[in-house]
């Protein structure tokens, strides 16, 4: 009797398998790998391996990390563009988590999404790796905005570019600027700063601007380090000592990626610099930085300077806040550093052709959105203005600083360079209150075995 | 809303295909000349053999292989041998110091993660009133989605408002101490850690005991009350050897925990003064670096540890684990 | 210790009042540890409640003032949080039930049965925890590429029939394992075959880790982040989990603090009710119908 039953139930069972097994070979070959199978209605009807007939629009998915508020941003601009094109239809696949992680387990399989957001690190790396697809023929045949590459600021454009074939376009540069709380400044009786800033200056300044409860200066007889409740400046390893190093005339890895030259005279005193501006009394210490917050502190007024991207939104939502440039080194020599963000085309997309048409596009549209657009023709301050109407007051500085903002000299293994620059020399600095001269020696050698890899 | 039914239908199927698989390997070793009995035991363990297969070791497999290879995961990957297991072990800068406070951390978290639930646990199996709501707080901590956890530390750690130092600050001023830069300074990295492993006592690690001691038998207790044992007796005599099969799981599971830490590492972000967590450094050479043959090799030599510590903790198990079922034998 | 108590009524009064001095021992141990359990959550809710400019403020406050209550809708309101819940639903539906089926069976199978290898296949089984996942997490991706299943639900829910946990297998084998033998004999006298003698006698006897292994599964389905990042790529499709690190920021965007602390506590809100009302059953204590009564 209860054979009986099982070997029914069997049996059914093998018929549902069947039945459900052609049913379902159908479906997952249509909602599958191929890179129209998004899931709005446009490619569902089962039309896969991207036959873009003339009628119907391809799917182009596009990977970034937007959060909320940018993902909704983004969401309206797609919806234009999309209205717009007749040969593509972008969709949006946006999350801030891992998404590192998440963009190269994605690309490593054939499924990936076609254009993705990149960092000007990973674009470097990536580019090494051969995972974005060579643009540089099809940017020279467009004639399009976005297309003319001579347009693009040199320093943005590098990390997407290897052995003269481009990967990519970057669709931000933000140079890091020096916040300023001008009340601050005001109570202080100093002036603000000018383009004449130099290292000197800006010390001179963070030391009237650190006050202790008493009302002392670091300095005056009486100062107390410990009872400080306004500090001139902040830093905790950002803003990078790089930048320092340039200002002061020197490199961190040269041109031809044949060395690092930390232990040149210009570098260690470079270094020296920002180890002296850790220790001193005009930067919280870094126990206190991690309790209140690093932009936080500048946000509640304790902190009178600080240095943000040109994009931080430190000037548009606390009061009395401006943008200047950077101080130059002593020496006169003006750099900062510049943050490129860019966007690619995934090498093993189905979908070049239009994959590339919403390239331009999109990068030409995010070039109205964000600050700074990387591009010399969009760079003229009152059509910036007008679009960015609450960094306005900043926007003089941020175009000037465009001039002297350069990337790393990114190259494939420089996570590693980086790590060890962290790791072995500024961890240390920063947290350890450790000598730059006595670390440079052992790690100008650890760093330039990672450039000969 | 084809993904939904697609993944309903497949779900429905996977079952079956199971099923049927099962009866095919139970004629097939019953064909064998197993008995009824073993072939059965084979047949009801199938479903993970199966899966095991597929989803497990072809990926472990990989994995092992890359570890010998370099490889970038989009191009090619070329055999190096033991080059790269080689070079961790003597060229490497961040490998010792990270097997050091990978090691320290488990050996030093787990027994008192195991311990501690034991007692909240033993705490908890009490019947005095709102029992029940006191359960379910002392569950929340295992509730909390990673990222606020890692967050909720953060603000734990605070040197100024922190419930931490908080505590603490009545030994830091008899011992007339500044209070500790927890991430900062990398000597209290570790301490820092192991008080977050505390966390951890409550949450599963409770529960589990909590189950495991309701189905300690009252007739055992009833027993040695008789016999005039105290409550400390009837906990080393009764309670213990009954939970020991539970007790064995949470150390085995404590320790592989605690060997492949990540998620608060990354988050909170300590100085690197004191060394990374292995598993921090297989993430980073692989996604960071995009090295998955060093990453891979990193986590080799972290699964060899792990197993081997596995294989002494059950090698011991004879000793102290008691099994109802295995008495007879 | 609940049986303890059992013998009140029958000893001394001296000895009652010890009794009561350690019942009230517990009971001031059991409300100092809450206490500290709830601080961390209480901060959360705190910062859920508070307004954008009030997060940092300095000094920190405790109490916000007033409490924005209508943050917990803001925030579900600020991304299609309806549809995720439906999302994680339909995957922790599917996924406890395929994990709690295969797992208790192949527990069974590994407690119960001798077969030629059994201990060395349990040891392996213990070994697949032990590999950090980042390792195995790309050829993983490639094996669900292969079957054409990325970008669907089936890497999350379609494993659990294999009894995929490797701790729910261990927990259960170890509580089969605590059973005595003479329950299965008793079974065998009474004629009984195997699924019999599962279902009737076994299964009963471990409610409590049943019950455990249901809760966790299901935290663990409704917890589970990276999964569903890697493999789900329609935004249509995301899980509450990926949607609450929506607010986490972005590149120049600060966390929306509030937002992300009002919505951590409304997805965990499920799981702790769900304990709440499934942990009565450990309390409430099991009528065995074995030789363990």
């Amino acid at each position: 009797m209860r054979r009986k039953s099982l070997l029914t139930l069997v049996l059914v069972m093998l018929a549902s398998v069947f039945l459900a097994a052609c049913g379902d070979k159908g479906s997952s070959d249509g909602g599958g790998s191929s890179s129209s199978g998004g899931s709005d209605g446009t490619s569902a009807s089962g039309n896969s391996s991207g036959s873009s007939s003339s009628k119907s629009k391809v799917t182009i998915r596009l990977a970034t990390w937007a959060g909320e508020n940018e993902a909704k941003e983004l969401q309206q601009i797609l919806d234009d563009l999309n209205a717009k094109s007749d040969i593509y239809e972008i969709v949006q696949d946006s999350n801030p988590a891992e998404y590192d992680t998440r963009l190269i387990t994605q690309l490593s399989g054939n499924s990936g999404p076609d254009l993705f957001w990149v960092s000007a690190q990973r674009a470097a790396q990536f580019a090494a790796e051969g995972i974005m697809l060579d643009i540089t023929d099809q940017l020279n045949a467009s004639s399009h905005v976005a297309a003319d590459v001579e347009d693009y600021y040199e320093g943005s454009l590098m990390p997407f570019t290897r052995d003269g074939r481009i990967y990519g376009l970057p669709w931000l540069q933000q140079p890091v600027m020096l916040y300023v709380n001008k009340s601050l400044f005001d109570e202080a009786g100093l002036d603000y700063p000018d383009s004449s800033w130099t290292w000197d200056d800006f010390i001179e300044a963070a030391n009237r601007l650190t006050i202790d409860e008493n009302g002392n200066h670091p300095g005056d007889p009486g100062f107390n380090p410990d009872a400080v409740k306004q500090w001139g400046f902040t830093l905790n390893g950002w803003p990078p000592s790089q930048m320092f190093i340039w200002q002061n005339g020197g490199e961190v890895i040269l041109e031809d990626f044949s060395e690092s030259p930390i232990d040149r005279p210009e570098a260690v005193e470079a270094l020296r610099f920002y180890s002296e501006l850790i220790n001193s009394p005009v930067t919280p210490s870094q126990q206190l930085i991690r309790d209140r917050g690093f932009d936080q502190m500048f946000r509640n007024k304790q902190v009178a300077m600080f240095m943000g991207g040109a994009a931080d939104d430190l000037d548009s939502t606390v009061e009395h806040v401006q943008a200047f440039m950077v101080p130059a080194g002593n020496g006169g020599v003006k750099a900062t550093f510049a943050d490129v963000l860019g966007m690619a085309i995934n090498k093993k997309t189905k979908e070049p052709e239009a994959a590339f048409s919403a390239l331009l596009d999109l990068t030409d549209a995010i070039h109205h959105w964000k600050i700074m657009p990387p591009r010399k023709s969009l760079s003229d301050l009152a059509s910036l203005q007008e679009l960015h109407p609450k960094k306005a007051h900043s926007l003089e500085a941020i175009i000037a600083s465009m001039e002297f903002a350069k990337p790393y000299r990114y190259f494939d293994n420089y996570p590693e360079w980086d790590n060890v620059y962290w790791t072995q020399l500024m961890d240390p600095i920063v947290n350890g209150g450790a000598n730059p001269e006595e670390l440079i020696p052992n790690v100008k050698r650890l760093l330039d075995e990672t450039l000969k890899k | 809303m084809e993904h939904y039914l697609g993944a309903l239908i497949r779900w429905l199927l996977a079952p079956a295909v199971l099923f049927i698989a099962a009866i095919g390997l139970y004629w097939l070793f019953r064909a064998f000349g197993w008995s009824k009995r073993q072939a059965m035991g084979l047949a009801i363990v199938s479903p993970w053999m199966i899966g095991f297969v597929v989803f497990t070791a072809y990926p472990l497999l990989q994995s092992l292989y890359l570890s010998f290879t370099e490889s970038n995961i989009f191009g090619g990957s070329k055999w190096v041998g033991l080059k790269n297991f080689n070079r961790l072990f003597t060229a490497d800068i961040e490998f010792w110091s990270s097997v050091r406070i990978t090691l320290l951390y488990a050996l030093l978290s787990t027994p008192i993660g195991v311990i501690g639930a034991l007692l909240i646990a033993m705490l908890l199996n009490n019947q005095i009133r709102g029992i029940g709501t006191f359960r379910t707080i002392y569950f929340l901590p295992a509730v909390l989605p990673e990222v606020a956890v890692a967050l909720l530390w953060r603000w734990m750690f605070n040197s100024e408002s922190g419930i931490i130092n908080f505590v603490l600050s009545p030994f830091f001023r008899l011992t007339g101490s500044d209070v500790p830069d927890w991430f900062g300074d990398p000597d209290y990295v570790l301490p820092a850690f192991i008080i977050m492993s505390v966390w951890g006592i409550f949450g599963t690690n409770t529960v589990v005991f909590l189950a495991g001691l309701q189905g300690v038998p009252r007739s055992l207790y009833e027993a040695a009350e008789i016999d005039g044992a105290t409550a400390f007796r009837k906990f080393l005599h009764v309670t213990v050897p009954q939970i020991s099969p539970v007790i064995l799981l949470q150390v085995i599971m404590g320790m592989i925990g605690a060997l492949q830490v990540f998620t608060i590492a990354m988050f909170v972000r300590p100085t690197s003064g004191a060394g990374k967590f292995m598993n921090q450094l297989v993430y980073e050479r692989g996604f960071a670096q995009l090295k998955m043959g060093e990453a891979s090799a990193v986590a080799w030599v972290l699964f060899v540890i792990i197993l081997l510590l596995t294989l002494l903790i059950l090698r011991s198990s004879p000793l102290w684990v008691h099994y109802e079922s295995e008495v007879k034998r | 210790m609940v049986n303890s108590f059992t013998g009140i009524a029958r000893r001394a009064p001296s000895v009652r009042v010890t009794r009561a001095v350690s019942r009230f021992v517990i009971y001031v141990v059991v409300i100092l540890l809450a206490v500290v359990v709830l601080v961390p959550f209480f901060w959360m809710l705190s910062t859920a409640l508070k307004s954008e400019g009030d997060i940092f403020a300095w000094p920190p406050q405790w109490i916000p003032d007033p409490p924005q209550w209508h943050n917990f809708i803001d925030a579900w309101n600020a991304m299609p949080f309806n549809l995720y819940l439906g999302n994680t639903l339909f995957i922790v539906v599917l996924g406890i039930f395929g994990e709690l089926t295969s797992a208790t069976i192949v527990a069974y199978g590994f407690a119960r049965f001798h077969f030629p290898g059994r201990d060395l296949i349990f040891l392996v089984l213990l070994a697949t925890m032990m590999l950090p996942f980042h390792v195995t997490l790309i050829p993983t991706y490639l094996l669900w590429q292969a079957f054409g299943l990325t970008g669907e639900f089936d890497p999350l829910v379609l494993r659990t029939w294999t009894a995929w946990g490797p701790f729910y297998i261990f927990l259960l084998r170890q509580f089969f394992l605590t059973l005595p033998r003479e329950l299965d004999d008793a079974a065998e006298i009474d004629g009984a075959n195997t699924f019999q003698t599962f279902f009737h006698v076994m299964l009963p006897q471990i409610r409590p880790a049943l019950l455990a292994v249901a809760i966790f599964a299901f935290r663990g389905y409704w917890n589970d982040f990276l999964g569903p990042l890697i493999y789900l790529r329609d935004m249509n499709l995301y899980t509450m989990n990926i949607g609450v690190y929506f607010f986490m920021g972005g590149v120049n965007e600060a966390p929306r603090w509030n937002y992300l602390m009002a919505m951590s506590a409304l997805v965990a809100l499920p799981v702790i009710v769900l304990f709440f009302f499934a942990q009565r059953y450990f309390i409430e204590g099991i009528t065995f119908t074995g030789i363990k009564e």
